[in-house]
């Protein structure tokens, strides 16, 4: 410390007032090197301070000395709650003003209003308040500000509400102040006071009126039926500081009083909520005020917003009107020049904007358009996290039937980027999809469809990282879909049924819901279709799995089953019976969800090779795979002309990519893709229900119309259908002398990122011959979400210019459906 | 050295953990930010409160001094940065001007120019006179 010489003499020292000690004991603290040497200088002088407080006797200008220190020490976050007792003390016992507003000062930091020393003050505070000495009530006021508990309020109220009429405005000001603070607290107590607020919006001084205008804020807020007769003196008031009758000292930067306007205006949105002759009284006022804001500087971005934010609370008669009025003159204008701006900050506050204003008013060619689309897709790759943010927003609030999926794709995809620890972002995103997802389940394509439910499949199984967290949400989950499935199966869409037992099938876990599920489930298998049904009797054997516990009844109510018509039921059923004996067997086969993460799949299916290496050698034929077209190649080109002989397999599929002949309803059903594995070349599967089979026919594609042809067709093995279609897994049992593979359907989509599901199932049930059973993996490799034409993947856009195209399609892609329908709410 | 607070203030009751909390947040918030970055951050939702708080951020125009105030979602933001500028030029005319140093030795000062600004989070004066001469007394 060779400068302390100089420093007595320094200008800052000189003018703080403060004692040496008080200096130098901040500029050691300051020049601490590391954070263990700030420590140590603090606590020694805690320590310090400790003793000479403990003093008897200490001159006043001593206390404040230390007090003050103490006050630092606090600020750097260190606890000096014995210091808070002699705060009061200071306070109570100050005789200049200094030392009171020191005393005051520490006593609003270290207390708060709980805080029981709190109550000790509250005579101080009586005689501050009665004092002729303006400017100590003024300390005292602010200190109740600060302090304001339900204890003090009898006996402080009724000299504040004197202080309401104090000659000096300084006053009076802070009189108000106090009183929107108690709003919180006790709003009954100042009803009587009404009268008296309502005159003092006549008040001269604007900082009153600044403060007033506060208060009526929140009284607003709580009720704005009661106040709405104030908004012609709103208006006069508004209409004054415009015309600057403002004293100078008022202006910021050239806009006259912008808080004032500001606080003018937000009250005046509140007020036109919903009320059509105020709001055609406010609006023309509010669009005046907006134009008038438009120089540039930050203050008038704050009124514009102010002001948009008022304008989209108008009634919506009013708001045609000014919207409609002309394109120049709309004042939504403003947001596109926001959006446009390189300043983040107004970027934000046009998104902001955007997102107050319901999306019916975003008509296309009045001022909005293509262009703000592609901004606000550029916003979503922002590095900026809060644009980001602001972006997914805005994308909540313009949902509707026509883009909710793209929307969806987003939110999932920000879902993921969001850093973990962030739980609140990623709670609000979650609940919001959510409930996007239960709005709009009915207009989706089934195939967007699919992709919107294994996302919130996969969120609810996975996205929350804390254990309890999790579980609440699977219960919400489950309990969602026991109520989606109580209600009348006829009216609910297939997809939100399919999706519902899929939840329950994986996340059941309390017994008690047991038997209600069970009943409910044996009811539907009455009710609905075949594929419904083939699901319901996964459900129940995953429930049954779960609980381990299989009643009667249910076997019942499945044996009926056995008789579907349906392939697919009956395979179901058969197996349910069987596997609910063995628990055991069950257990392997059906894995909880959160496993996922551990299966590979192996497409190949190279774990086969010894089979089929055995098979080979003991004589069974290679696999000869199946000549895709009907006829034979040869004849293709020729026409033919005499009739073509009745077809003998009754299954035939009439399309050549189709699924399963062996069920009656060839066509594919998105809930159901049953892949199934082709068996090997000898004689077959007697699946027992299917049709005869001809040998070597075995391969059967479970493919859709829209996606690529497996890709792996090993020579050895029986064939791998490759489903490209994120469908379920299918592992058919196949009751045959030689082989059974267990078919079970896991409900589980594939995902859209590289994780392949599967089922890993299979144990041998009659283990006869073949010791082995077939693993069947079906393997999804799709890997991307986005791989239909209409919506584009913009989640990995890296650089601008290669994507620009595909984001002018995602752009109109969100675009579509807003402005035009009904936002569906 | 980085991360010193030099004035804070509480408008709302927090436990003392929760000041804690969020002051750490905050100062990382704080540090990680750049230059052309929005001024606004969103922080999460205080539970018994049912507040969202908004940090703001006032960086890029005060040297090496950050500013930071934390709203309510429903808050205009810009309106609180004009709060926070208006803070500023009061301190200015105030100290005549202001550095940070100013600031550190005579906190308290700045503490009373808060007050006089800002009673009960709201902003009571507007008018910078004001402040200034009922400050001087």
């Amino acid at each position: 410390m060779n400068s302390r010489l100089p420093t007595i003499l320094n200008t800052t020292y000189l003018t703080s007032g403060l004692s040496r000690g008080f200096f130098e004991f901040v500029t050691r603290v300051g020049e601490a090197r590391s954070k263990q040497e700030e420590d140590r200088y603090v606590s020694q002088e805690i320590v310090s301070l400790k003793t000479k407080l403990n003093h008897p006797d200490i001159s006043s200008r001593k206390i404040r000395d230390y007090i003050t220190r103490l006050i630092y020490c606090e600020m750097l976050g260190y606890n000096v709650e014995f210091g808070h007792i002699h705060a009061v003390k200071l306070a109570q016992s100050a005789k200049g003003l200094w030392d009171k507003r020191i005393g005051y000062l520490a006593c609003s930091l270290f207390l708060h209003e709980t805080h029981e020393l709190s109550i000790m003050l509250i005579n101080t505070l009586q005689k501050d308040l009665k004092s002729s000495n303006y400017l100590e009530v003024c300390a005292a006021l602010t200190a109740l500000c600060h302090l304001l508990n339900k204890d003090m309020i009898p006996a402080v109220f009724g000299l504040v509400e004197e202080a309401l009429s104090h000659p000096k405005d300084i006053v009076r000001k802070k009189a108000v102040m106090v009183f929107s603070r108690l709003f919180h607290d006790a709003p009954d107590t100042m009803i009587h006071l009404d009268e008296k607020f309502r005159q003092m919006l006549t008040e001269r001084d604007p900082s009153v009126l600044g403060s007033i205008l506060c208060l009526f804020l929140e009284f607003i807020k709580a009720d704005p039926n009661k106040f709405k007769d104030l908004v012609p003196s709103l208006i006069s008031i508004l209409e004054q500081v415009l015309d600057r009758w403002l004293p100078r000292s008022y202006d910021y930067h050239g806009v006259p009083a912008p808080w004032i306007q500001i606080k003018i205006i937000e009250n005046m949105g509140l007020l036109a909520r919903d009320d059509e002759k105020i709001s055609s009284e406010v609006g023309p006022l509010i669009v005046h005020t907006l134009r008038k804001a438009e120089n540039g500087v930050d203050a008038a971005y704050a009124i514009i917003f102010e002001c948009i934010r008022a304008i989209s609370r108008l009634h919506p008669q009013t708001l045609s009107t000014i919207i409609h009025k002309s394109p120049n003159l709309n004042p939504l204008n403003v947001i596109t020049r926001f959006l446009k701006s390189n300043n983040h900050n107004l970027k934000y506050l046009g998104l902001t904007c955007l997102s107050e204003i319901d999306p019916m008013w975003w008509i296309e060619g009045e001022w909005w358009g293509e262009e703000q689309m592609n901004i606000i897709v550029d916003c979503l790759e922002e590095r900026d996290d809060t644009l980001k943010r602001k972006t997914l927003d805005l994308l909540y609030a313009m949902v509707n039937s026509q883009n909710v999926v793209v929307v969806m794709e987003h939110m999932i995809n920000a879902l993921r980027t969001i850093s973990t620890t962030d739980e609140f972002s990623r709670l609000l995103l979650v609940n919001r999809i959510v409930e996007i997802s239960g709005k709009y389940p009915l207009n989706l394509q089934n195939k967007d469809y699919d992709k919107a439910v294994d996302s919130t499949f996969l969120i609810i199984s996975k996205s929350i990282e804390s254990k309890e967290k999790s579980e609440e949400i699977r219960q919400y989950a489950v309990s969602e879909a026991i109520k989606i499935l109580e209600s009348d199966i006829n009216n609910t869409t297939k997809n939100l049924t399919s999706w519902a037992l899929r939840i329950l099938g994986e996340f059941v876990k309390s017994t008690e819901l047991q038997e209600k599920i069970y009943n409910r489930l044996c009811d539907l298998l009455t009710q609905v279709d075949y594929e419904i049904q083939a699901q319901v009797i996964t459900t129940l054997l995953k429930c049954v799995s779960k609980m381990k516990y299989c009643p009667d009844n249910i076997i019942e109510c499945v044996a009926k089953c056995c008789q579907s018509s349906s392939g697919d039921v009956k395979q179901r059923s058969r197996e349910f019976i069987i596997l609910s004996k063995d628990f055991v067997l069950l257990d392997k086969i059906i894995k909880p969800y959160e496993n996922f993460d551990d299966f590979t799949i192996d497409e190949s299916l190279s774990f086969l090779d010894n089979f089929v290496e055995n098979a080979l050698k003991n004589g069974a034929k290679p696999y000869n795979r199946i000549p895709i077209t009907r006829e034979d190649t040869n004849a293709a080109t020729e026409i033919r002309y005499e009739a073509y002989e009745k077809p003998n397999m009754t299954y035939f599929p009439k399309q050549i990519m189709t699924s399963l002949p062996t069920y009656d309803d060839s066509r594919l059903s998105e809930s159901d893709r049953d892949v199934l594995l082709p068996n090997d070349r000898s004689n077959q599967s007697s699946r027992g229900v299917g049709p005869p089979v001809t040998p070597g026919q075995l391969a059967w594609f479970g493919v859709t119309q829209e996606h690529l042809p497996p890709e792996n067709v090993h020579e050895h093995t029986s064939l791998l259908a490759d489903s490209q279609e994120p469908n379920y897994n299918d592992y058919e049992e196949i009751d045959s002398n030689r082989q059974s593979v267990i078919s079970l359907i896991p409900k589980m989509k594939l995902q859209p990122s590289t994780q392949s599901w599967s089922r890993a199932g299979y144990k041998p049930v009659n283990s006869t011959e073949s010791d082995k059973f077939i693993k069947y993996n079906t393997s999804n490799t799709r890997s991307s979400l986005r791989s239909s034409d209409k919506v584009l993947s913009i989640a990995s856009v890296t650089s601008k210019t290669t994507m620009t195209p595909e984001k002018e399609k995602l752009a109109s892609a969100l675009f579509s459906g807003v402005g035009t329908s009904d936002p569906g709410q | 050295r980085h991360g010193k607070i030099r004035l804070k203030k509480w408008f709302h009751f927090f436990s003392d953990k929760e000041k804690a909390s969020l002051t750490t947040d905050l100062t990382t918030l704080i540090l990680s930010r750049k230059r052309a970055m929005c001024n606004v951050l969103e922080h999460g939702e205080h539970k018994a409160f049912k507040l969202r708080i908004n940090f703001f951020l006032n960086h890029a125009r005060y040297a090496s001094l950050y500013f930071a105030a934390g709203i309510d979602c429903e808050e205009n933001e810009l309106y609180v940065l004009e709060v926070i500028h208006r803070y500023v030029q009061l301190l200015d005319e105030f100290f005549g001007n202001v550095c940070e140093l100013d600031i550190i030795y005579n906190f308290d000062k700045a503490y009373y120019v808060l007050d006089e600004l800002v009673l009960a989070g709201e902003l009571q004066e507007p008018g910078k006179k004001s402040v200034i001469t009922h400050k001087r007394i």
